[in-house]
């Protein structure tokens, strides 16, 4: 059955801190096929970040449990792996680009050493890594990239920056890029020039990109299919036109009226009243519960199953239960 | 299932969370009580104020009397850690140095924090030019090796107490000054200074709503750490011969007697060297574990 | 007669200075910015991080001194005391960021209440009380949060104390420094129409700052577009957003994502917004420009009024991009 790149199934990741145990995704499955761009849309504490990062294996290792479930990579599961094996599927396969590209990158470090440093593991010597170097730089679309190999991180501006690090991203080949909110710390020019540059590369080098953002716009022009999480919990999935324009989950309803629209000014938003769950005082049934507007009694004590509404697309809400339908009928 | 399941659920039934207000203090209680090192280091602290204290007032022997028939006996049960050469009770003298010891650092700290947030503190809200000098005057005593200034600072005042409280007051302010001058320009950059003054505060209100209670943990907790620091230096002008004088003895001065006979009575030097280096890391610890403590916005709740 | 008016505020900062304290380098943070704000109006201001709006709303308040430039509070210079006194109870702030712009050692009481305090607005103990309490129902939060500390609210939450804070005075004006853009979107829209919803009821005005252009424009009767410290285009929001004038203005908005899965991008600009250290020649905007000539290289354009109410600082205003 696994003819995903990447298939995530049933992962449940748990924090320790010292006021406890926190999960911070509960029972997360997700696949991804190879080519294809998939995103990842919350808001800030859904666990999205999380997940890639649990895939990456790169989670605090003294305090990141991992709960249950099974992570396989083209058929193999990696939960199991050991730390040699999982630095060489890092890179080689998949990367990942982050928020903050200054913290991503070592300041003390020039650009072309750190691109170079990357490509010198897989066995290139120093001309033809610097070579490699310079074609990925103009690849990314950074003027002069001779004289940008030898400059440190903080001599380039934020947009700079991110497309160093595409550049190193791309340096191996990935068949999988994690990009986690790669455009938020950027300005909006700098962002469409950045998302511009995203989906060029991931068409030329046939990869898979998993977008994790916030902004449901980057979603909406990047992506084919979209998870959406909320408290750590992937409340519906689908093709981004079953997202964007039949919504079936409360909560991403509630999210798409949060946006203004900017041919109805007038419109008063409705937005989702009340406030994410701490992740230690989680609700009891369903997560969303207590900011739904349509919810029923049964939520408050039971977690919803996932329902499927059409072929790929599905929603975590007992609204679309089967006898519910039925009971309704017979009111 | 039933139908009723599907029922809407009024606005009342959903359940809420109240969780307790906290108080500041509580929430820095909470963070020192996972802190074991910083548990162990107040209960040093506290230990050792206590013997410094009331020690001396059970102590069957004063810190003077000699018994020469007694000299340089093995610690046992008469003296649990042994005499020194003119046959005084260790136990207590080590009690008594930690009166002087543990204020000397007191007291010396305090001179130092009241110096350091008076100067600190002008020259950050002066600003400007004043600001700029005054800091360089800060740099330039500070490139005067401190133990060298102490040490000449000594030999003008003649070894005593209260010189060595003032010797040690006067030249450790340095490090004081400039932490709180960090602090008040970081503060002066802060959202909520720029807040309450754009609600009509006075430099004098802000100062004292917002600046003096946002530097008090920055302080307290310079000041623990900084304890340690002059009892250390104590012990070593002590050790040198310009700490306080005989019969009073402070751990330094214990442990530079002790020296001398280290190699046929060991004990002399472990016990006073022991005391210092509990007292040093109780202080360090308790140090480190206020600065988390005392910082209300440090959250390491690790949510995500 | 507007509530405010600015007249050519210039704000430069001393970035370097030698050893003596004499400057060697500034950065013209806001230069020759005039806007005029009416009562009960809101005025957004858009451009990106480093384009001076936020300095612009601060040298306004007097938070920073201005270089150049006079306010005008109701027809008055505010540089005279006693306008300055009326002009700083009745323009009030909401900072960006709830965590930093709420003193974590006060309890959401007291914060509150520091302008209540300032200005001897209660005088006993219990009408501060009432008072505080009146304003937490304005904001939607419970009266029990008075003796609670910022920390234990989320962003949101925060927000809304720092909204109480600034109703306190009963203000005709409120600048918002970016007061959304730390927030999760769902919680953003609670803001918003809280705003909105204050406005109506009181006749506020608001200088709305922020990078979210769709957020701005739903809110603000006029735009304004900075770019560099410069304001490059003013109009009515409508006009703003969807005829944008200013080639500038063009770009940002069309760099916005827009989430329609169906909708494609036009106009991509490329490059960056250079240094406010060492700003272009000419027009500022020139080396982004897809209409730059030589003119724009050489002289830079004023802001000037092309159509009623309508305020471009472009050479080449109203020509399309393609």
């Amino acid at each position: 059955m696994n003819h995903h790149l990447l298939s995530i199934d049933n992962l449940s990741i748990s924090f320790r801190t010292y006021r406890g145990v926190l999960e911070a995704t509960h029972q997360v499955s997700l696949v991804v096929d190879a080519g294809e761009t998939v995103g990842i849309v919350g808001e800030s504490g859904c666990g999205k970040s999380v997940t890639a990062h649990a895939v990456m294996k790169l989670l605090p290792g003294d305090s990141a449990i991992y709960s249950s479930g099974h992570i396989f990579w083209d058929g193999r599961d990696i939960r199991s792996l050991d730390e040699r094996a999982m630095n060489r599927l890092r890179g080689r396969d998949m990367a990942m680009i982050f928020q903050d590209p200054m913290t991503a990158l070592n300041p003390v470090l020039t650009i072309g050493d750190q691109i170079e440093e990357g490509l010198r593991q897989h066995h290139l010597d120093r001309q033809e890594a610097r070579q490699k170097a310079l074609s990925l730089l103009r690849e990314v679309g950074i003027t002069s990239p001779e004289r940008r190999l030898h400059q440190y991180p903080h001599e380039l501006s934020g947009g700079m920056r991110q497309r160093c690090l595409i550049a190193m991203a791309l340096s191996c080949e990935p068949r999988l890029l994690f990009a986690d909110e790669p455009t938020t710390a950027l300005d909006v020019t700098t962002e469409a020039q950045v998302l511009q540059l995203l989906k060029k590369m991931q068409a030329e080098h046939q990869m898979a990109v998993v977008l994790i953002s916030h902004n449901l716009g980057v979603i909406a022009q990047m992506c084919r299919r979209v998870y959406v999480m909320y408290a750590g919990a992937v409340v519906e999935t689908g093709r981004v036109e079953d997202i964007f324009d039949h919504p079936a989950h409360p909560y991403t309803k509630g999210l798409l009226a949060s946006l203004p629209d900017p041919a109805h000014k007038d419109k008063v938003l409705t937005g989702i009243a009340g406030q994410a769950p701490d992740l230690f005082h989680m609700p009891s049934g369903c997560r969303f519960y207590p900011r739904c507007p349509r919810a029923m009694r049964i939520c408050a004590h039971m977690a919803p199953p996932v329902y499927e509404r059409e072929i790929g697309h599905t929603a975590a809400c007992w609204l679309f239960c089967p006898e519910r339908e039925v009971c309704h009928g017979s009111h | 299932m039933t139908p009723d399941d599907f029922a809407p659920l009024q606005e009342a039934d959903k359940e809420t969370l109240y969780v307790p207000p906290q108080k500041l203090r509580e929430r820095g209680w909470q963070q020192m009580k996972h802190n074991k090192l910083a548990l162990w280091g107040l209960g040093i602290v506290i230990i050792m104020t206590v013997i410094a204290l009331f020690g001396p007032l059970l102590a069957p022997y004063s810190y003077a009397d000699q018994d020469l028939t007694m000299a340089n006996a093995w610690p046992g049960p008469d003296h649990w850690f042994g005499t020194d050469s003119l046959g005084r009770d260790l136990f207590v003298r080590v009690l008594y140095g930690a009166r002087i010891s543990l204020s000397i650092g007191l007291v010396a700290s305090l001179i130092n924090v009241c110096i350091g947030v008076l100067y600190g503190g002008f020259a950050a809200l002066s600003g400007g030019r004043t600001d700029r000098i005054m800091m360089h005057i800060v740099d330039v005593l500070y490139s005067i090796p401190m133990l060298l200034y102490v040490i000449l600072l000594m030999v003008v005042f003649k070894p005593g107490l209260i010189n060595i409280y003032l010797a040690l007051g006067i030249a450790y302010w340095l490090n004081m000054a400039r932490i709180v001058r960090g602090q008040i320009l970081s503060l002066k950059q802060q959202d909520y200074v720029m807040a309450a003054r754009s609600c009509g505060s006075s430099t004098w209100q802000i100062l004292r709503r917002h600046m003096i209670p946002n530097c008090v943990g920055p302080i307290i907790v310079t000041l623990t750490l900084s304890i340690p620091d002059a009892i250390f230096t104590e012990a070593f002008l002590s050790f040198i011969g310009l700490g306080v004088s005989a019969p009073m003895a402070s751990w330094g001065v214990l442990a530079s007697e002790g020296i001398n006979s280290m190699r046929s009575f060991p004990f002399q030097l472990l016990f006073p060297a022991l005391a210092l280096c509990l007292t040093m890391l109780g202080f360090m610890f308790l140090g480190d574990g206020l600065r988390d403590a005392l910082d209300p916005q440090n959250d390491k709740e690790g949510g995500r | 007669m507007a509530l405010i008016d600015v007249h050519h505020l210039t704000k430069n900062f001393i970035v370097r200075t030698d050893w003596l304290g004499r400057p060697r380098n500034v950065l013209t943070a806001v230069h020759d910015v005039s806007l005029a704000i009416h009562s009960g109006e809101t005025v957004g201001l858009v451009g990106e991080s480093g384009c001076g709006k936020s300095t612009f709303a601060r040298t306004v308040l007097g938070l920073y001194e201005k270089t150049a430039g006079t306010v005008l509070f109701k027809g008055q210079d505010v540089q005279q005391t006693d306008t300055a006194a009326v002009f700083h109870r009745q323009v009030q702030m909401i900072f960006q960021d709830p965590y930093a712009s709420l003193d974590p050692r006060m309890t959401v009481e007291d914060i509150i209440a520091e302008p209540l305090r300032n200005y001897g607005i209660c005088s006993s103990r219990i009408q501060l009380q009432q008072r505080v309490a009146q304003l937490l129902d304005e904001v939607d939060l419970s009266r029990e949060a008075a003796q609670r500390y910022p920390h234990e609210f989320s962003g949101g939450q925060r927000q809304r104390v720092g909204i109480a804070r600034a109703l306190a005075l009963e203000p005709d004006c409120i600048f918002c420094d970016e007061p959304i853009s730390a927030l999760d979107v769902s919680v953003q829209v609670q803001i918003v129409n809280m705003l909105q919803r204050l406005q109506k009821e009181r006749n506020l005005a608001y200088l709305f700052i922020a990078h979210d252009l769709a957020m701005v424009h739903h809110l603000s009767r006029r735009i304004g577009v900075m770019y560099l410290g410069r304001l490059v285009e003013l109009g009515d929001g409508d006009a703003v957003y969807h005829t944008p004038l200013h080639p500038y203005t063009q770009a940002l908005i069309s760099a916005v994502p827009v989430p329609d899965p169906h909708y494609r991008r036009q106009v991509c600009i490329s490059g960056e917004v250079p240094s406010p250290l060492a700003p272009p020649p000419g027009c500022v905007f020139h080396p982004r420009c897809p209409l730059a000539d030589e003119r724009c290289k050489m002289e830079a354009p004023v802001l000037q009024e092309i159509m009623p109410g309508r305020m471009v600082a472009c050479h080449h205003a109203g020509k399309e991009v393609r």
